[in-house]
């Protein structure tokens, strides 16, 4: 079965490059707010950003109720990295407010975005906000959890 | 005006065998929850990263702290909330497990879950 994660990242990068909300915090040149995959982000960026983590897939948790339609679902569970050096952790939860309302239960501007799949939901799982301490600035990592399900069409 | 009365007898031994029953029936579903609680931090401890003398440059180092730490709990409070917890109270874990600005993400517990997750429902109907 062919992975939807090479159409879902792409996907979840637009939806949040748009977001009105992350917009408002903070962005690019392009009137974009700045939200890369982790590899794109650029040398230097300083923060608010948010990052793509990771995507990972797995079959649907009960292979027994298999139907056609399970059978060609897969479970995705998306990690994305807010960093922001606001004074506090005000912009940090403003952040995940936007990545929020961007994306639980939106998984219709998600499935506007893909080919060859559908997207039959996305749902907020868990937000941590971390002081990072690592650098000479103190900065608020937030880390975001997402669960979607995709089927092939 | 008539008043018929049924008397039923055995009531009393019907609500014994139904409490009876539901501890059985709670007995179950908690040592099936334990179950994938151990299968889920057995997996855990072999994901955990594990320091040696060359990643932190001490010679001689010693490393397993992290993945020693991890510990089970159930829900204390309610024993008809079927949850346990597994978690790591080493006060470095969540930098490890989600990365700081100069340090990659290495998230084993949420790998250790992501990765066990179908040997639950066939491990709570094997209990």
């Amino acid at each position: 079965m062919t992975s939807s994660i090479p159409v879902v990242r792409p996907a979840i990068i637009s939806v949040l490059k748009n977001s009105a909300g992350l917009i408002a915090i903070s962005h690019d040149s392009d009137n974009k707010a700045p939200v890369y995959s982790m590899r794109g982000v650029p040398q230097g960026l300083a923060p608010p950003y948010t990052v793509v983590r990771s995507l990972q897939s797995a079959p649907p948790l009960d292979p027994r109720s298999a139907s056609s339609f399970t059978l060609r679902a897969q479970e995705l569970l998306l990690t994305l990295d807010t960093w922001s050096s606001f004074d506090g952790p005000d912009e940090s939860e403003a952040m995940h407010k936007a990545i929020f309302d961007a994306l639980d239960e939106q998984e219709e501007n998600i499935q506007a975005l893909l080919t060859g799949f559908t997207c039959t939901w996305c749902l907020f799982d868990t937000n941590d906000q971390i002081e990072d301490e690592s650098t000479n600035i103190r900065l608020f990592h937030g880390v975001e959890r997402y669960r979607l399900r995709t089927e092939a069409i | 005006m008539s008043r018929i009365t049924i008397r039923i007898r055995g009531a009393s031994d019907f609500k014994a065998a139904n409490q009876a029953f539901m501890q059985q029936l709670i007995a179950q579903a908690n040592a099936g929850l334990d179950s994938i609680a151990d299968i889920t931090k057995d997996e855990a401890q072999r994901l955990c990263p594990v320091g040696t003398p060359e990643s932190t440059g001490i010679k001689g180092y010693v490393g397993g702290t992290l993945r020693d730490a991890h510990e089970i709990m159930p829900d204390v409070e309610d024993t008809y909330r079927f949850i346990r917890y597994l978690y790591n109270d080493t006060y470095y874990a969540r930098w490890v497990h989600d990365g700081t600005y100069k340090m990659p993400a290495r998230p084993w517990l949420m790998n250790a879950v992501w990765r066990t997750r179908s040997q639950f429902l066939p491990e709570m109907m094997r209990v």
